[in-house]
Formats: C-alpha cells, sequence, structure tokens
C-alpha cells in the first residue's frame, strides 16, 4: 500500500516536470554512469540502468540546474560557515527538490 | 608592451651572476610573466599577468591542455607556483606539495607529505588539527624563496621549508601549537600563505573560533629561526606598537590602545587572526596585512572597540613595528574577518596621485587608503545590499552602525534578522585582481544576507568558542547569492556587475589580453572581458572552484591554472542517492566502495590555446 502511494506520488510529481531542453553534455552523463554504476555493480546490465537513469534525468532538468544542484550537494557535505550559507537557502531547495524528483522518476523507468 | 619588454629584460637578467639581494631578485622574477612566483603574482597582490596571447577575441577557443589529481578531497583554495620549468602545487589537509616537471608531461618530480604516522611535525595528530579547523580543510598555497627553497604552512601551524628542487626538509618549525594551553594559545591553526620577504618568512594563524590570540610571526628564511611576532591585541610590546610613532587616522595611537578597549583581560583569548593574501611595498619597506575576528562572536561578553581585531596593519618587516593601524570594524558584532587582500596600486585619488591601498572587507565596504601614510581616502559599499552600517565617518574612520542590526544592540538570545552582509562577508577571502589596462578591480563577491543569534558561552581552551547561531540567505530582490564585480576604487562605484547563483569564491586573475578569469561553485571556469564584464568563455571543471587563477608561459605558449576541489565529489552523492545512501538505486554500501574514485577531488585543470 505504501509502496503504491509512492508510485503515485511520484507519477504525479514526474508530470508535473515539464520536458528540458536535454542538454547534458557527454562527460557529465558519462561521469554519472561511472559513479552510478560504482555504487551498484560494475557490469554491463548496471551501465544499462545507469545510462537509462541519466538520460531520464537529463530529460527533466536541464544541465544548468543540474550543475546548481551538485554544487548544492556537494556543499551539504561540508560544515564550514562557506557550506552552512548554502543549506538553508531557498534555491538550495528548489533545485534540489527537482533533482530529486528527476532521480526518482528515473528510478521507476530503469531499474 | 612597454611591460612586456621590461619583464624580458628583467628575466635575461636573472641569468647574469649579479650578487643581488633576496628581495630584488625575486621582485625581478615576479615581473617574468612566464613565471607565478608567489601565490598573488606580485608583492602588489595585482592578480594580473603581462602575457596577452590569449585574449579576448581567442579565448573562446580555450581548451583543456592536462589536468592533475591531487588525490585529496575537501576544499582547495590558493594556486601553484611556476618557477622555471617546474610547477608547485598544494593541496588541502595533509597539504601535500607536489612539483612537477613542465618539460616532462607534468611528471612529478617530487612529492611531500608533511603527515607522518598520522601526526604533523608539531606532534598533532590529523584528525585533532582536522576538529579544531573551522573554516574546511583548506591551504592557500606555498611560497618561494629564491635561495631554491618552497615554503609551506601547513594546518598544525608548522612552517616548512622545503628544498625547491628535492623537496626534503630544510628545517620545520612549529609557530603555534594547535593543542591546548601551550605557548598561551589554544588551538590555532595554520591556513593562510607564508608570506616571503627579504630573507624572511611570515606567518599568520587561523582560530579566531576557538578563542586563540593571534599574531604574525617572522622567521629566517635560512634557519627557521624567529626574529619576531607581533600580537594582534594586547600589551603595547606584545604588538610592537610605538604609543607615539604608530598611527591610526593620521593620529598617534597613543598608550595601551588595545587593553582600554577589552573588559578585563578578554584580549587573551581576543582571536584577531590572520590568513588571508598580504601586501609589501619594497620601497616603502611595508608590509600589509588585515587582522580577523575578535572572539567570541558573541560581542555582548566584549564590550569595547576590541583594538586591533578587524584592522589593516602597515608594519615594518625587519622588526615588526607597526608604522600605521586602521580599525574597520570596531567592536565587531557579525563576524566581519578584516583579514582580507591588501592591493596596492600607484592611482589617482581625488585628482591626486596617491600610493593608494585598496581592500574588499568582509564588512561590504571597500577602502582606499593611502599606504604611506595610512590616511583614509574612499570608503563605500560594494555590493548595494550591505545595510549594517549606513557609512563610514570619513573624519573619525567609524562605521555608523543602524542600530537594528546590531547584534549587541538587539542583546543575548534576540535574534537579529535581515543583516546584510553575512558573516561570510560581501567578499570573504576569495582575493580580487587589478586590472592594469582598465584601472579597474575585479572582485569576486557573495551577496548573502543573514539572522546573527548571539548566546551565552564560557571559553575552554581548545573547544569551539563561537556563541552565534546564524542562518543565511539571498539579499532581498533575488534569488543569486553571488555577483562578480567590477570596482572603481578610486569613484567608489561599481562598474559592471554579474549576478551568480552562488558566491564567487574564487581568486580573479586579469591579462594583458583584456580578459579576467574567476570560477563559480559548480565548477565553472569563466573568462569575461575585464571592460564590460561579457562572458566569453566558459568550462565546468570537475568539481567547485574557490582556488584563485594563475599564468604561466612554457616553450612559448601562455597557460592558465586553477585548481577546483570542494567536499568530495557530489557525482557519486546524486547517483548515489542523497536521502539514503543504501536506498539509492539500490545501492549496496555505496559510500565505501566508491573509496578509490572520491580521489577526484581536487583537480587542477591548466588551459591553453589550441
Amino acid at each position: 500500500m505504501f509502496k503504491r502511494l509512492i508510485f503515485i506520488f511520484i507519477s504525479y510529481m514526474i508530470s508535473i516536470d515539464s520536458a528540458e531542453s536535454n542538454d547534458f553534455p557527454t562527460v557529465a552523463r558519462s561521469e554519472f554512469v561511472f559513479a552510478c554504476m560504482s555504487s551498484n555493480e560494475s557490469n554491463r546490465d548496471f551501465m544499462a540502468k545507469c545510462s537509462c537513469a541519466i538520460d531520464e534525468i537529463a530529460k527533466r532538468i536541464n544541465y544548468e540546474e543540474y550543475a546548481q544542484a551538485e554544487a548544492i550537494a556537494r556543499l551539504q557535505l561540508g560544515a564550514s560557515p562557506r557550506e552552512e550559507a548554502f543549506k538553508s537557502v531557498g534555491l538550495s531547495k528548489e533545485r534540489m527538490d527537482k533533482l530529486l524528483r528527476a532521480q526518482a522518476a528515473s528510478e521507476l523507468e530503469c531499474f | 608592451m612597454s611591460i612586456l619588454k621590461k619583464s624580458i629584460i628583467a628575466s635575461a637578467a636573472l641569468a647574469l651572476p649579479l650578487a643581488v639581494s633576496a628581495n630584488s631578485k625575486l621582485e625581478k622574477m615576479m615581473k617574468d610573466p612566464s613565471q607565478w612566483v608567489q601565490q598573488s603574482g606580485d608583492y602588489a597582490g595585482h592578480r594580473y599577468t603581462t602575457l596577452d596571447q590569449i585574449n579576448k577575441s581567442n579565448v573562446g577557443s580555450l581548451k583543456v591542455a592536462w589536468t592533475f589529481s591531487t588525490g585529496v578531497l575537501r576544499g582547495h583554495e590558493g594556486g601553484p607556483l611556476v618557477i622555471g620549468d617546474t610547477m608547485y602545487v598544494h593541496t588541502a589537509i595533509p597539504n601535500i606539495v607536489y612539483a612537477l616537471d613542465l618539460n616532462d608531461d607534468q611528471r612529478i618530480i617530487w612529492k611531500y607529505n608533511p603527515v607522518k604516522g598520522g601526526k604533523y611535525p608539531g606532534g598533532e595528530t590529523m584528525d585533532r588539527v582536522i576538529s579544531v579547523m573551522c573554516c574546511d580543510n583548506v591551504n592557500r598555497g606555498v611560497n618561494y624563496h629564491p635561495n631554491g627553497t618552497i615554503v609551506l604552512h601547513a594546518a598544525d601551524t608548522s612552517v616548512i621549508a622545503l628544498d625547491a628542487k628535492t623537496g626534503k626538509e630544510k628545517w620545520i618549525t612549529t609557530n603555534l601549537h594547535a593543542g591546548t594551553g601551550k605557548y598561551g594559545v589554544s588551538a590555532s591553526t595554520g591556513s593562510g600563505q607564508p608570506f616571503i620577504i627579504k630573507d624572511t618568512v611570515g606567518v599568520g594563524c587561523s582560530g579566531a573560533e576557538f578563542g586563540v590570540r593571534c599574531n604574525w610571526t617572522s622567521y629566517d628564511i635560512n634557519s627557521g629561526k624567529r626574529l619576531w611576532r607581533a600580537y594582534s591585541m594586547g600589551p603595547d610590546k606584545d604588538m610592537l606598537v610605538d604609543p607615539n610613532k604608530t598611527t591610526s587616522m593620521l593620529k598617534p595611537i597613543g598608550k595601551d590602545s588595545s587593553l582600554k578597549t577589552w573588559p578585563g583581560d578578554a584580549w587573551k583569548i581576543g582571536g584577531g587572526s590572520i590568513w588571508g593574501f598580504y601586501g609589501y611595498d619594497s620601497k616603502l619597506n611595508t608590509l600589509y596585512y588585515g587582522t580577523g575576528n575578535p572572539s567570541t562572536w558573541n560581542p555582548v561578553v566584549r564590550p569595547g572597540d576590541n583594538k586591533w581585531s578587524m584592522t589593516i596593519n602597515a608594519r615594518n618587516p625587519d622588526n615588526g613595528m607597526a608604522k600605521w593601524l586602521y580599525q574597520m570594524t570596531p567592536y565587531d558584532e557579525w563576524d566581519y574577518d578584516g583579514v582580507n587582500e591588501m592591493i596596492l596600486v600607484d592611482m589617482k585619488v581625488k585628482g591626486k596621485n596617491r600610493q593608494a591601498l585598496v581592500h574588499f572587507d568582509r564588512n561590504g565596504f571597500a577602502y582606499t587608503m593611502d599606504r604611506a601614510s595610512g590616511e583614509l581616502l574612499v570608503a563605500e559599499k560594494y555590493d548595494p545590499a550591505v545595510n549594517w552600517a549606513t557609512h563610514v565617518d570619513m573624519k573619525t574612520g567609524r562605521p555608523q552602525v543602524q542600530d537594528r542590526y546590531s547584534t549587541a544592540h538587539q542583546g543575548e538570545d534576540v535574534n537579529t534578522t535581515n543583516i546584510c552582509p553575512a558573516a561570510l562577508g560581501s567578499k570573504d577571502q576569495q582575493p580580487a585582481a587589478y586590472d592594469r589596462l582598465s584601472g579597474l578591480f575585479m572582485v569576486p563577491t557573495n551577496h548573502v544576507c543573514m539572522d546573527y543569534e548571539p548566546f551565552k558561552v564560557d571559553y575552554v581552551a581548545g573547544n569551539a568558542y563561537v556563541g552565534a547561531t546564524l542562518s543565511m540567505y539571498p539579499a532581498p530582490g533575488g534569488t543569486h547569492l553571488g555577483n562578480m564585480i567590477a570596482w572603481d576604487a578610486d569613484k567608489g562605484k561599481i562598474v559592471w556587475s554579474n549576478p551568480e547563483p552562488f558566491s564567487v569564491w574564487s581568486g580573479a586573475m586579469a591579462t594583458a589580453g583584456g580578459i579576467t578569469f574567476y570560477g563559480t561553485l559548480e565548477g565553472y571556469a569563466k573568462a569575461v572581458e575585464s571592460k564590460t564584464g561579457k562572458e566569453l568563455f566558459k568550462f565546468k571543471t570537475p568539481s567547485g572552484i574557490i582556488g584563485n587563477f594563475m599564468s604561466y608561459k612554457h616553450k612559448g605558449k601562455q597557460y592558465v591554472g586553477i585548481l577546483s576541489g570542494v567536499g568530495g565529489w557530489a557525482g557519486i552523492g546524486l547517483a548515489a542517492g542523497l536521502t539514503d545512501p543504501t536506498a539509492g538505486l539500490g545501492a549496496v554500501g555505496a559510500y565505501s566502495a566508491l573509496h578509490n574514485h572520491t580521489a577526484l577531488g581536487g583537480v587542477l585543470t591548466v588551459f591553453s590555446l589550441p
């Protein structure tokens, strides 16, 4: 039941994210696939799944937003005042939410 | 062009066996644009290269010439040096130094790691040092002395002289122990560059969050012997000031100028750290640096001006005596450290030729001073959002603080809101550049405001002594957190301003090609036209950029280098699922399995024309 609710929620999220310009450079896709395979399994099957995942993400968020979300994620790993400044801001939440929605969608499509 | 010619002559002169002093030898090397011999490029802190092979008409076709992975995670500030055919690259903690052979595909000639068996030379463990670094594991780079020495100021405050050819230790001295109590300090650390003047090397210290009393200490470059030490606060003899000769706002500072401005002996843990980028004028024989915030961050417990925290210092580097002092933020209530870079420019100010010092302070004001006399010439806001003070009174030099943004006026346990700038300052340590072509200053800035709530803390040696809760957000009326600006230091006005989604935390570099380089936290290396700010080039490096740009020439080709790296490799976090690393993409033990790949943290990217 819970899973089903999540599915409905995510489907709803997918539907409100409009298609973006699909403008990821190959190197950014490769980096994602590389990291994704490293965090899962380094085999042919996961190369396909991870490639599918980044393609799905790239359909839902443009590269500029992705790069910003990536920067926020990176900063969130640290704890200095520089990093603190970027944790509470509205932009951070907005970008991260959009990325997480795209990521959730990619999980449904590819895994 | 004439500058270029001069520098060619200068570099040719280097080859002659002249008995020149270390000072003039180093200054000659600074004029040779094929090398980058000090962190700021030169003593004046211009961060300007006379090379113009890469210029505004061709920078768009800039390509990556080579990259070098430092193998170290976390923030990479500062930048590499180039001496002859060798490049020196430093890293965040553990503060590794690499020497790379530019003649042989950047082969590593030597690698030096000051941490041996988990411990720094001063005896502290690396983990303990990391625990008392307030603001990430950064180091702002090594410097070079012409007797063939590379000096490293390691995080445990050790000053380490290395043979530039072999990487062997010549001498090591630990400036201030990061441990508890020793030398009367508690938990100071080293992050600022070691600064070479004549046959000395000077270092500041970090750790105002830990109740230290910071100082500048000068060492003999040949022996490592301590020459003098000037504290930021305390009795006159500790600060190396002469009550009758040292001036502030052109008047003698008088006896006990610091002691009078602290309650009791609060000055003993008064902070005033020094870790930014410094300046030196060899004609005036004067060293310039800024001191940081008084501790604690809670102002209620330290009524008074807290001198000489938040102060521009002009000192004789031979004996440390202060010539003049100027306190920018008396009685700091916001953590507006005064440590930012000192840029020395001979320029017209209000129609008069001046030997000027230009300083973009954390407090949001840009100061233009006469660096010979210490006279205050211009003090204007370089971000219109700045609101904690209405203006600086030019007679007294004091900022006119607005009560509603005064965290002391509002009191302990009261949340003072919408203060601009945030504690990060309108600019932090990220150094600005001076464009000699346009006469403009290229300034990377923050555009962040904050709520600040001071609370009472008791000092325990070696523990954080912050005493304030902060939350930060973009300045009103926008969503962007940074601007790259061009500043007119005579008129005190912004000439152009490019909004950036995040704080611009990299050091800028201006070039004779009419362009300025800077980097962003998303990792973009950018080149803009210096005169207009028009973006001409953009390249995504592997991580966020908080390092400083530099340039050199090798075998007839101009190169531009920049370190990137802030806290880990985000690609990992994203791909493994940020919300729950064990759930994302069905990952099992994701992070531990990624150890090998996270070495991609710090990367030096070097560009050239194809």
